[in-house]
């Protein structure tokens, strides 16, 4: 089963999530911050992380820079989750390393299918 | 100093930097205003340097007080954000369950509070463009744009909202029509401008685009044969937050942000914004820009 890290402070939007991809199959492992998300990533290694920009001490950009600069983790594909629309918010995340981007407030079902996308994508 | 005097120009400065807090008016035309009051006759030699302190003064106020503006509604924007997230995502959830799980009445209640959801994050979206518009002027560096693409961009995105409305797009559109603008801003005029024509517009329908170069300007003129507005409402159309009667009467949703976006970028690209409309019988928005 593939395993996707989830890491959002809001604790309903975490669940929200959580419940969407297990419903489409996926095992979840949630957290609830940067530093947890980090050390899950580096334990379990999953093979897809969705990780909320804005989240008390390191942000989702931390971790998805510090996610690509080790090599045992720098093949997990990674989406943000972002509340902010701004230009440069995008771009710091691609620049992070990001593998795509969601701006809240998205659709669960869409958030489902760009997954699915990147998946398919890694795989081909 | 005369007491009446110091009074006069006291009730003038609040009701300018109300004028001003309230996004009517910019730092610079207090400025001007107060150098128009001078040149009048109005303020005698020995209060005008007074009066330049407090102009000064009044300025930075101003420039501190819209920045703190555009600062506090892109935070509000964001925080407003999250909530609405877990609303429509856990609505999303409900109306996905299977359909013996929940009774005709509660699917046409989650539909409402769907709908609703919605008309909250586009009133967040236009509220949070808007107070962007206002503060900076350019989404992204003003160069060369050509409006014939992007009147084709906005055409095909509003297609299937057009089928689907059974409201036929016609365009009229001569070759290349460059321009110095902000791209990212025009296609935002385009969608809100076919947007409405193609929403106000009853089945059967017609929207009419058509953009041409004339005497240094390029227009764009916008048709549809839709509701019109009230002609006694037209002026206020540019209101933010103003919605015709009879779009409310008909319970068309909308934010009331769209034609104040349009009007607030053509205005920062020099241009023009003109209606002329026909209740029943449809409204037609021409747009010039110069070519600069």
């Amino acid at each position: 089963m593939t395993v996707v890290l989830v890491a959002d402070d809001d604790a309903d939007i975490r669940d929200l999530v959580a419940f969407k991809l297990e419903q489409a199959g996926f095992e979840v492992i949630a957290v609830e911050d940067g530093q947890t998300a980090l050390e899950q990533a580096r334990s379990r290694q999953p093979t897809l992380a969705v990780l909320d920009v804005s989240m008390p001490g390191l942000s989702g950009i931390d971790v998805c820079r510090m996610l690509r600069a080790d090599p045992a983790t720098a093949g997990i594909l990674i989406i943000m989750l972002t509340a902010r629309v701004q230009e440069q918010d995008v771009e710091g995340g691609f620049s992070a390393g990001a593998d795509d981007y969601v701006t809240k407030p998205f659709s669960p079902r869409e958030l489902v299918s760009r997954i699915q996308a990147l998946l398919s994508r890694a795989r081909a | 100093m005369r007491p009446s005097r110091f009074g006069g120009r006291t009730c003038a400065a609040s009701f300018l930097v109300g004028l001003a807090a309230g996004g009517a008016l910019g730092a610079l035309a207090v400025a001007q205003l107060a150098s128009r009051m001078r040149a009048d006759g109005l303020v005698k030699d020995a209060e005008t340097d007074h009066l330049r302190r407090t102009e000064e003064q009044l300025l930075a106020r101003l420039a501190a007080l819209d920045a703190a503006k555009t600062d506090f509604m892109a935070t509000v924007s964001h925080e407003l954000r999250t909530p609405l997230t877990s609303i429509s995502g856990y609505v999303e959830l409900l109306r996905d369950s299977g359909p013996e799980e929940l009774t005709d009445a509660q699917r046409r209640m989650l539909e409402v509070i769907a709908r609703n959801a919605r008309r909250l994050r586009e009133l967040i979206e236009d509220i949070l463009t808007l107070s962007r518009i206002e503060a900076g002027g350019f989404a992204s560096e003003p160069g060369e744009v050509d409006l014939a693409e992007v009147i084709g961009r906005a055409v095909a995105a509003i297609g299937p909202a057009a089928e689907k409305a059974s409201v036929g797009l016609h365009t009229d559109v001569g070759g290349p029509l460059l321009l110095q603008a902000d791209g990212v801003q025009l296609d935002r005029v385009l969608a809100n401008l076919l947007g409405n024509a193609v929403k106000f517009t009853p089945a059967e329908g017609t929207v009419t685009i058509r953009g041409e170069q004339a005497e240094g300007h390029t227009v764009l003129v916008v048709s549809d044969t839709g509701m019109g507005i009230p002609p006694e409402e037209q002026n206020a159309l540019f209101v933010r937050f103003f919605r015709a009667t009879n779009a409310i009467r008909q319970a068309i949703p909308g934010t009331g942000l769209g034609l104040a976006i349009c009007r607030k970028i053509v205005d920062n690209h020099g241009g023009s914004i003109e209606v002329e409309s026909t209740e029943n019988v449809g409204t037609t928005i021409t747009v010039r820009l110069p070519h600069r």
